[in-house]
C-alpha cells in the first residue's frame, strides 16, 4: 500500500479562506433548511458535523453552486460564489454524497471527459492528470472498464479521483468514505491530510471520529443552524470534568434517561453504558475523559431540548 | 394464496394515482371520439357514430394504445419485487410460485381489463350525449358496445399482457419492456406500409394481435347496412386470429411465465476480475497542478457534442427505430406500390416521399424520446451534480445537447438518402437529382423536425421532470394534428408548420419556396426565443423548480442574450405579419366551415334562378396570352350566343372564376352589373332581351394574376411551367354555379338544405337535351390563339393553323374543324415534343424532357385505339391525336377534343420493363382515345348514369385493346383489380348505391363495375354484337344537341344485338345492384385405366340483390358459369399457361357437384376465373389440383 505524499507547491501561497454569512434557505414544502449559516473556513481539513437531515447536503450543495441561497453570501479568495459561480467551480473540487455515471463510459474516458469539463485544454498534461489520479485512487487497471459496473467502493474512488481533477482550491466532500472498506478509508484520510496543507478542504460526515482524526477545524451543523464551531481539541478540553459515566442494565438505563442529561448510551460487552454531562458526578457514576463524540452529542441534546422548551413555552 | 395475490394486486393498482390517471384517459378518448364532429372513427357517411363497426372499430383501434397500460401495470407486476428491493425479502418466504405468479398476474391483467372497460363505457355515455346529431344516431344497443371489449379487448390485453410479463420477467428491466412495446408498436405502423399485396392482407389479418387487420379484412366490402346492423362475431379469419393469440399468450405465459419455476434471485453473472499483475506502480507522488486554463468552451463543446450523439447512437432503443425505420424504406424500394400494381420509376420525388413515410415516426420519436433523455441525462444518471460543478457555460452544456439531437436527426435521414440513391441506382435510374433531395428532404422536412427540437427542449427545460415534459410533448403533438379539425386551420397557428410541399418534376418547387423561405424564418424567429429562454433557464444542482428557474432567466441570459431574443421576437411578430398579409389580405384564407357556409348560402339565395335559361354559346375564338413567370394569363374570347330556350331571356347570372380581374363581359343590348365579391358573380341585364332562337355576338376578357402567397390550394392550373386551365376555370361562365353547392350530406343537413342531388333523374326528359358537361355546355365551333413566352409552347384543341414570334413571345393558332363540346384546355410549358403519322391521323406526345420512357409505347396504343376503334365504332372526328404533359399537382389524364392532357404523375413515369405487370400506359392512353367515341361523339343526357355512356364504355373499348395486346390472362388480373376497387368503393358509398342504369357520377360504378360489367357482356353476346350496338348507338346519337342518350337507350341498344335469353342477365348487372358469390369448394382428381384425367368439382353458388343502403335479399342463382382448368397457375403470368378445358357449365343455386374428363393433366382449376360475374370473393375460385 502506498500512501501518497503531495508535493508541496510554494506558488500558491495566498491565504485560502471561506467565508460564508448569514446563509438562508428554506425549501418550497417549508423546510427551513438553512437558518442563517456563519460559518470562516480557514486553508485545512474543516469538519462538518451533524446528524442526517440537519441540512449538511444542503450547505455543501449551497457552497458548490447547485443551489441558490434565499440569501446570505459566500466568499471564497475574493470569488463571489454566489453571483459568479462559474467562477468558483474553476477551482472547486466536488464530490457529492452519492451519485451515478453515464451508462457504457469507460473510468478513462469518463475521467478524461469530465477534466475537458473541468478546462484542462492541454492534451499532455490532461493524460498525466488522468491517469495519475486513476493510480493514486487503485483504479488504473481498471481503467477501460464503465464505471456504471463499478463496485461501490470502486465508484466512490472515482468519485475522489474526479474532485480532484484541476488541483482544486476548494475541495468540498460529502461523506466521502461512506461504502469504502478500512483500508481504502484510511487511504483517503491520508491522501485529504496531504492536501489539506494546501487547500480549504471541507468534510462533511456524521462519523465523529473522522473529524477527531483529521480536522484542525470543525462546526456542528443541527436543524440548519451552527450549533458549535471551533477547533475539536479545545472545544473537548471545554467538556473535559464534566462527563459521567455508568454501566447499568437496560432498565436502570431507561430510568436515567429520565431523570439526567443523558448524551450518550451504547452497549459495552453487553452492558449498558451511559454518559452524561454534569458539573458535579451523578449518584454511582465516574468520571470519564470528555470526547469529541461527548461534544458532539452533548450539542445535539442541548439543541433539541431548547427547541423543545420553545415549545412547551410557544 | 392465488386469490390472495390477485386481490393485493388490485388494491395496489386501484390505490395508484395511475390507475384514476388511465382510467380517465381511456374514458375521456372515446367519449371525445363520440360526441365530437369532427373526429370520428369508423363511421361517416351513412355509417352510424355508434353502429356496431364504429364501436367496433374504435374500440380496437384504442387496443393499441393499451400497451402502454399493459406495460404499466403488467410489467409493473412483474419487476415491482426486484425494482423496491424487495425480492431478497419476499424469495425468502415460503411461497408457491404458481399460485404466487399467476395470481400476481391476474391480479394486472384485471386492473387492465377494468381500466380497458372505460372504452365501451365512455363511447355509451358520449353515444347519448344530447349533441349529438339524432340522425347519424343508431338504436342504442348495449351489446353493440360490449361485444367488441369482451371479444377483442380483453384476448388484445390477454396477449400484450403474457409478452410484456414474460419479457419483464426476463429482463428485470422496465426500459427492456418499453424497448419492446416501441419495437412492437413501429413493427406494427410499418407492416401495413409494407404489406399491400392482397395476399399477404389475409396474413396480416390472422397475424395482427390487435384485429385491425383482420376487421378490416373481414368487414372490407361491407356496406353501410351491413356496418350499422351486423356485430362482427368469431367467426372466420376472426375466430381464426382470436385462437391464434389466445393460444399463443397461454403459451406465452407458460413458457417464459416463470410459473413453476421457485421463485429466486436472478443469476447475477460476475466478470472474472482481472489479475493483479495488471496493476500499474504507483508512483510516490500526485502531481495533479494543472489547472482549469480559459478558453477550452470550443474544447467542452465539441466534446461534450460527440458524447451526447454517441449516447443516443449506442442507447437500446436507437438501433431498434433505425432498423424498422430502414426495414419500412427497403421494403417499399423492393415492392412499390403503383397503379394497378405496376411500379414506377424511382424519381426522386418519390424517394423523398418515401423517406419521409418511413422515417418521420422514427424522427418523432427521437425529438420526443432523446430529448427528454438528453436534457435530463445528468439528473437521471446521478452524474449531475458532479457535471454541473464544473466550470462549464450552460450555453455548452445546451447547445451540445440541442445539436446533437439535431445531428442525429440529419445523419438518419442522410443514410436513409443514400440508401434509397443506391436503390435507384439498382433499378437503372441515374437521374439522380442530388439538389432535389437536399432542399426536399432537409429543407421542406428535416427543419420542421429541427424546430420541433428546440420545442422540446423549451418543454424539457419548463418542465419540472423529464417524463412530465415528455407527456407535455406528446399532447402538444396530439393536439396539432387535430388543430385543423379544431378550426385552427391557418399554418400560421401550427408550430413549425408550413404549406405542404407538392414537387412536380415540370414546375420544380414553383411557388413553395417562397412560402417555406416565410414560413421557416417566422417559425425559426419564434424558436430562436424559445431556444433561448430553454436556454436561459436551464438549471443546475439538483432542484429543479419553475420558481427557480424563472429568477435566473434574465441572469442567464445576459444582455446579449435578452437583445437577442427581443430582436427575434420582433421578427417573428413582423413574419407573422407579413404572412397574414399575403394568405388573408392579399389572397382569401376562409376556414372550411365557413366556407361551407357560404355554399350553403349561395345555394339558398340563388338555387331558385338554377332552372333559368341563359344564353347558350355556339362559336368561341378566344384569344389567350400566358405569362407564365408572372403566373398572369389575359384572355379574351369572342362567342356567338343563343337562347335555345323558349322564352326569352332578361337577366342571367356570370360566375367569375377566382383570381381573376379586370372582366369584361360584353353584349349587345345589355350590362354586366356589379360584381358580388362574396359569390364572385354578377347579373347579366338586357335592356333589350335575348329572344328565343335569337343569335348575338358576345365578347369576354379577363385577367387572371396572383398576388403574395396562399396558405394552401395554390391555383395550380397556372404556374411556371405546366399551366394547364380550362374555359370554366378561366372564363366568365353563365348560369348558375351548381358546382359550388354543397355536396355533403350532414353538412347540408346541418344547414337545413335538402338532401344533395348528385344527378337528375333519369326519367327527367326535360334534361335530355343538356350534356352531362352541365346546362348550357353544347358543341361549338372553335377556334383559339395562343401566347406564351419563348421559351414555351401553347396548345388548345383544334389544329395548329400557324405559328408566329412576336415581341419575344411565341403564338399559336388553332383552329378546330369538327363540331366540338364546349370544354376545352390552355396549356403551356416547355416540351420536348414526338410525332408520327398513321393511317393519315398525326399523333404527337409533348412531354418533360426527363419523362421519354413510356412515348412508344403511348404512340403504340394511340395507332392501336385508332384502328380499332376505327373500325368498331365509326371514325375518329379529328385529324389529330396529342397527349400533352402536365405538373404532377393533379393526377389524372382527360379527354378533350383530339387534345388529351395527361399528369406527369401518371403513366409518364411508369416502369413497364416489367412484363408480368398490367401496363397502365398503354391502358391509360387507350381509355383517353376512347373518350374521343364515348364522350365527344356521344355525349349522354344530363341524367343519372350519363357517366356509364362515357366512361364505362372507354373502359369498355380500351380494356378491348389491351386483351388484344396482352391476352385474357392480365385482363384477367386487371379485372381482378377493377372489382376489388368496386366492393371497397360500394362499402365507401355515403349517400346511396344506384345501380348502373342510374349512376349518380359515381367512380367505382362507372369505371370499376362498368368494366367488369361490359367485359361480362362482351363474354356474353360475343364482341360483335355488343360493337355493334355501340356503333348504331353513337350512329344515332353523334353530336345530338337534343334529344341525347341515356343509359335507357344504351341497354335497349345492347338488349337488340343480344339474345332474348341474356336479358335477364342484362337487367341483372344495370337495372339491380346484383351480387355473386360463386365458389370452388373442393376438387378432387383421379386417373382412369384409360389414362384420362378424371377432375371432380364442388362448387357452391349464391345471388343476392342489395338496395341502395346495401342491404341484401338473396335470389336463387341459375346461369351458365364458365369452369376452366389450367396447366400452371393463372396468376402466374410468365409461365406460357395453358388452358387444357374451357366450357360453360349451367349451375343451379347452392352447393353441386360437376366431373370434368381430360385427356391432359390440369394442375389448376377455376370456376369463373376470368371474371364474368360480380364476385364478392374472387380468392375462392380458383385451386390448385393435387394428385
Amino acid at each position: 500500500m502506498v500512501i501518497p505524499i503531495i508535493e508541496q507547491n510554494n506558488s500558491k501561497n495566498g491565504n485560502k479562506m471561506l467565508e460564508i454569512s448569514n446563509i438562508k434557505k428554506t425549501y418550497n414544502n417549508g423546510v427551513k433548511a438553512l437558518s442563517n449559516v456563519n460559518l470562516s473556513i480557514p486553508k485545512g481539513l474543516f469538519g462538518l458535523l451533524g446528524p442526517n437531515g440537519a441540512g449538511k447536503s444542503s450547505l455543501m450543495r449551497t457552497i458548490a453552486t447547485l443551489q441558490q441561497p434565499d440569501s446570505g453570501s459566500i466568499q471564497f479568495n475574493g470569488i463571489d460564489v454566489i453571483n459568479d459561480p462559474n467562477k468558483l467551480r474553476q477551482t472547486l473540487g466536488y464530490l457529492p454524497q452519492d451519485f451515478g455515471v453515464y451508462p457504457r463510459v469507460s473510468a478513462y474516458d469518463l475521467l478524461d471527459h469530465l477534466a475537458i469539463l473541468k478546462g484542462l485544454k492541454n492534451k499532455a498534461a490532461r493524460k498525466e492528470s488522468v491517469e495519475a489520479l486513476l493510480e493514486h485512487t487503485n483504479l488504473y487497471q481498471h481503467r477501460k472498464k464503465a464505471v456504471s459496473g463499478f463496485s461501490g467502493g470502486m465508484r466512490q474512488r472515482f468519485g475522489i479521483a474526479q474532485a480532484l481533477l484541476g488541483d482544486p482550491d476548494l475541495l468540498i466532500v460529502d461523506e466521502p468514505t461512506a461504502g469504502l472498506d478500512p483500508e481504502e478509508r484510511n487511504r483517503f484520510h491520508n491522501l485529504l491530510v496531504s492536501l489539506g496543507e494546501e487547500k480549504v478542504i471541507i468534510l462533511s460526515t456524521h462519523i465523529v471520529d473522522d473529524v477527531t482524526e483529521l480536522c484542525a477545524n470543525m462546526a456542528v451543523l443541527g436543524a440548519g443552524e451552527i450549533l458549535l464551531q471551533g477547533n475539536p481539541i479545545e472545544v473537548t478540553d471545554k467538556l473535559q470534568g464534566q462527563v459521567w459515566r455508568k454501566t447499568v442494565g437496560q432498565e436502570e438505563a431507561a430510568e436515567i434517561e429520565k431523570s439526567q442529561q443523558l448524551i450518550s448510551k451504547r452497549l459495552f460487552a453487553g452492558r449498558t453504558v451511559v454518559h452524561v454531562v454534569a458539573d458535579v458526578a451523578p449518584q454511582g457514576f465516574e468520571s470519564a475523559p470528555a470526547t469529541l463524540e461527548d461534544v458532539y452529542f452533548s450539542t445535539l441534546k442541548t439543541q433539541r431540548n431548547s427547541v423543545n422548551s420553545t415549545d412547551q413555552a410557544a | 394464496m392465488f386469490f390472495k395475490m390477485l386481490a393485493f394486486e388490485w388494491r395496489y393498482f386501484t390505490r395508484q394515482v395511475s390507475f384514476i390517471v388511465t382510467c380517465s384517459v381511456f374514458f375521456l378518448l372515446p367519449f371525445l371520439a363520440m360526441t365530437i364532429d369532427n373526429v370520428q372513427i369508423g363511421s361517416g357517411g351513412n355509417v352510424n357514430f355508434n353502429s356496431p363497426h364504429a364501436l367496433l372499430y374504435q374500440t380496437i383501434i384504442l387496443g393499441i394504445f393499451s400497451m402502454f397500460l399493459v406495460v404499466n401495470f403488467v410489467a409493473n407486476s412483474a419487476i415491482r419485487n426486484e425494482t423496491t428491493n424487495m425480492h431478497e425479502i419476499i424469495y425468502t418466504k415460503p411461497i408457491n410460485p404458481l399460485s404466487y405468479r399467476l395470481g400476481r398476474f391476474m391480479g394486472a391483467f384485471l386492473v387492465c381489463v377494468t381500466v380497458f372497460a372505460f372504452v365501451p363505457l365512455g363511447m355509451f355515455l358520449g353515444s347519448i350525449m344530447p349533441w349529438l346529431d339524432a340522425e347519424r344516431l343508431g338504436p342504442i344497443n348495449l351489446s353493440f358496445y360490449f361485444t367488441p371489449f369482451l371479444l377483442f379487448s380483453v384476448t388484445t390485453l390477454f396477449v400484450l399482457a403474457t409478452i410484456f410479463y414474460a419479457v419483464a420477467l426476463r429482463f428485470k428491466s422496465n426500459i427492456a419492456v418499453y424497448l419492446v412495446a416501441l419495437m412492437l408498436f413501429i413493427l406494427y405502423s410499418v407492416s401495413d406500409q409494407i404489406f399491400t399485396d392482397p395476399a399477404q392482407n389475409q396474413m396480416l389479418a390472422l397475424l395482427d394481435p390487435f384485429a385491425i387487420n383482420t376487421v378490416n379484412e373481414f368487414t372490407e366490402y361491407w356496406t353501410p347496412d351491413q356496418k350499422n346492423s351486423q356485430l362482427v362475431g368469431l367467426e372466420g379469419v376472426i375466430l381464426t386470429n382470436r385462437l391464434f393469440w389466445a393460444a399463443f399468450g397461454i403459451l406465452c405465459l407458460f413458457v417464459f411465465g416463470k410459473l413453476f419455476k421457485p421463485l429466486g434471485l436472478p443469476e447475477t453473472k460476475r466478470k472474472v476480475k482481472q489479475t493483479e499483475s495488471e496493476e500499474r506502480v504507483v508512483a510516490g507522488t500526485l502531481n495533479i497542478t494543472h489547472q482549469f486554463e480559459t478558453g477550452a468552451n470550443l474544447m467542452q463543446f465539441m466534446r461534450r457534442l460527440k458524447f451526447e450523439i454517441r449516447q443516443i447512437i449506442l442507447s437500446p432503443a436507437f438501433p431498434i427505430l433505425i432498423l424498422f425505420s430502414a426495414f419500412s424504406l427497403i421494403a417499399q424500394l423492393v415492392d412499390p406500390i403503383g397503379i394497378y400494381g405496376a411500379q414506377n420509376w424511382p424519381l426522386t420525388k418519390f424517394m423523398v416521399e418515401l423517406i419521409n413515410q418511413s422515417f418521420s415516426l422514427s424522427v418523432l420519436i427521437i425529438v420526443t424520446y432523446y430529448t427528454a433523455e438528453i436534457v435530463w441525462r445528468e439528473r437521471t444518471t446521478g452524474i449531475g451534480d458532479i457535471v454541473d460543478s464544473m466550470p462549464v457555460k450552460n450555453l455548452t452544456l445546451w447547445l451540445s445537447k440541442l445539436m446533437a439531437v439535431c445531428l442525429v436527426i440529419v445523419t438518419l435521414v442522410l443514410v436513409a438518402m443514400a440508401t434509397t440513391i443506391l436503390a435507384q441506382l439498382a433499378k437503372g435510374f441515374g437521374d439522380i437529382d442530388i439538389g432535389q433531395y437536399l432542399v426536399s428532404l432537409f429543407y421542406f422536412n428535416v427543419y420542421p423536425f429541427l424546430l420541433m427540437t428546440v420545442l422540446a427542449f423549451f418543454i424539457q427545460a419548463l418542465s419540472p421532470g423529464k417524463y412530465i415534459g415528455m407527456l407535455i410533448f406528446i399532447a402538444y403533438i396530439f393536439v396539432s394534428l387535430v388543430l385543423f379539425s379544431l378550426g385552427l386551420e391557418h399554418n400560421m397557428f401550427n408550430y413549425a408548420a408550413s404549406p405542404q410541399l407538392s414537387y412536380s418534376d415540370m414546375n420544380g418547387y414553383g411557388w413553395h419556396m417562397q412560402t417555406q423561405h416565410a414560413y421557416m424564418f417566422y417559425w425559426t424567429a419564434l424558436a430562436v426565443v424559445l431556444g433561448l429562454v430553454s436556454y436561459g433557464m436551464w438549471h443546475r444542482g439538483p432542484e429543479s423548480l419553475f420558481k427557480d428557474k424563472l429568477a435566473g432567466l434574465s441572469y442567464q441570459l445576459g444582455r446579449t442574450g435578452q437583445v437577442i431574443a427581443v430582436i427575434a421576437f420582433i421578427a417573428f411578430l413582423g413574419t407573422g405579419g407579413y404572412i397574414h398579409y399575403n394568405t388573408t389580405v392579399l389572397n382569401n384564407f376562409i376556414s372550411s366551415d365557413d366556407g361551407m357556409d357560404r355554399r350553403a348560402a349561395y345555394e339558398k339565395e340563388f338555387g331558385q334562378y338554377a332552372d333559368d335559361p341563359f344564353p347558350m354559346i355556339k362559336k368561341v375564338d378566344i384569344d389567350v396570352a400566358i405569362f407564365p413567370k408572372q403566373r398572369r394569363v389575359e384572355a379574351s374570347a369572342m362567342l356567338e350566343i343563343e337562347n335555345t330556350s323558349e322564352q326569352p331571356i332578361e337577366r342571367f347570372l356570370v360566375t367569375i372564376p377566382q383570381y381573376s380581374s379586370d372582366v369584361l363581359v360584353s353584349i349587345d343590348g345589355g350590362q354586366l352589373g356589379d360584381i358580388d365579391s362574396i359569390y364572385n358573380h354578377a347579373w347579366f341585364d338586357f335592356e333589350q332581351p335575348l329572344m328565343p332562337g335569337e343569335k348575338r355576338s358576345a365578347s369576354l376578357a379577363i385577367t387572371r394574376s396572383h398576388q403574395g402567397f396562399k396558405d394552401g390550394g395554390e391555383d395550380s392550373t397556372l404556374v411556371e411551367n405546366g399551366t394547364f386551365i380550362n374555359n370554366f376555370e378561366l372564363f366568365p361562365s353563365f348560369g348558375v354555379n351548381q358546382q359550388y353547392y354543397l355536396t355533403e350530406q350532414h353538412e347540408r343537413r346541418k344547414r337545413d338544405l335538402p338532401p344533395p342531388q348528385r344527378a337528375y333523374a333519369l326519367e327527367d326528359t326535360s334534361r335530355y337535351n343538356e350534356t352531362f358537361f352541365g346546362p348550357g355546355v353544347g358543341h361549338v365551333d372553335f377556334s383559339a390563339t395562343l401566347s406564351t413566352s419563348s421559351d414555351q409552347v401553347a396548345i388548345a384543341p383544334g389544329y395548329l393553323t400557324r405559328e408566329w414570334q412576336q415581341d419575344g413571345r411565341n403564338y399559336f393558332r388553332y383552329e378546330m374543324d369538327a363540331p366540338m363540346i364546349n370544354f376545352f384546355s390552355m396549356m403551356s410549358a416547355r416540351l420536348e415534343k414526338q410525332e408520327q403519322v398513321h393511317n393519315g391521323i398525326e399523333l404527337a406526345v409533348y412531354y418533360h424532357p426527363s419523362h421519354a420512357f413510356n412515348i412508344e409505347r403511348m404512340f403504340e396504343s394511340m395507332r392501336d385505339s385508332l384502328d380499332y376503334f376505327n373500325r368498331e365504332f365509326g371514325p375518329y372526328q379529328h385529324k389529330q391525336m396529342r397527349i400533352i404533359e402536365f405538373p404532377g399537382y393533379r393526377t389524372f389524364a382527360q379527354s378533350f377534343a383530339n387534345t388529351v392532357p395527361y399528369s406527369e404523375r401518371i403513366g409518364f413515369i411508369t416502369d413497364i420493363r416489367d412484363n408480368s405487370e398490367i401496363d397502365p400506359v398503354y391502358y391509360i392512353t387507350a381509355h383517353e382515345v376512347a373518350h374521343q367515341w364515348f364522350g365527344h361523339q356521344l355525349a349522354g343526357a344530363n341524367v343519372q348514369g350519363a357517366a356509364i355512356l362515357s366512361e364505362s364504355l372507354s373502359q369498355y373499348a380500351a380494356l378491348l385493346v389491351m386483351e388484344q395486346k396482352y391476352g385474357e390472362d392480365k385482363l384477367r388480373k386487371f379485372l381482378t383489380y377493377e372489382l376489388d376497387s368496386y366492393l371497397r368503393g360500394r362499402g365507401q358509398e355515403i349517400i346511396a348505391e344506384m345501380p348502373m342504369l342510374r349512376s349518380e357520377n359515381q367512380q367505382y360504378i362507372h369505371y370499376r363495375k362498368g368494366s367488369v360489367v361490359m367485359m361480362a357482356l362482351r363474354h356474353r353476346l360475343g364482341e360483335e354484337p355488343l360493337n355493334k350496338a355501340l356503333f348504331g348507338l353513337i350512329e344515332e346519337h353523334r353530336y345530338a344537341t337534343e334529344n341525347l342518350p341515356t343509359t335507357l337507350d344504351l341497354v335497349a341498344a345492347i338488349k337488340q344485338n343480344a339474345p332474348a335469353s341474356t336479358h335477364d342477365f342484362i337487367d341483372q348487372q344495370f337495372n339491380q345492384i346484383t351480387l355473386y358469390d360463386l365458389k370452388l369448394e373442393s376438387v378432387q382428381m383421379e386417373q382412369n385405366a384409360e389414362g384420362q384425367y378424371l377432375v371432380d368439382l364442388t362448387v357452391n353458388t349464391r345471388q343476392v340483390i342489395a338496395d341502395e343502403k346495401g342491404a341484401e335479399e338473396a335470389t336463387p342463382f341459375s346461369d351458365e358459369v364458365e369452369i376452366v382448368l389450367f396447366k400452371h397457375d393463372p396468376d402466374d403470368f410468365s409461365a406460357d399457361n395453358e388452358i387444357i378445358y374451357r366450357k360453360k357449365h349451367l349451375l343451379g343455386d347452392g352447393e353441386q357437384q360437376l366431373q370434368i374428363l381430360l385427356d391432359e393433366k390440369p394442375q389448376f382449376v377455376g370456376i369463373d376465373p376470368f371474371i364474368r360475374f360480380i364476385d364478392r370473393n374472387t380468392s375462392d375460385n380458383v385451386l390448385r389440383i393435387s394428385d
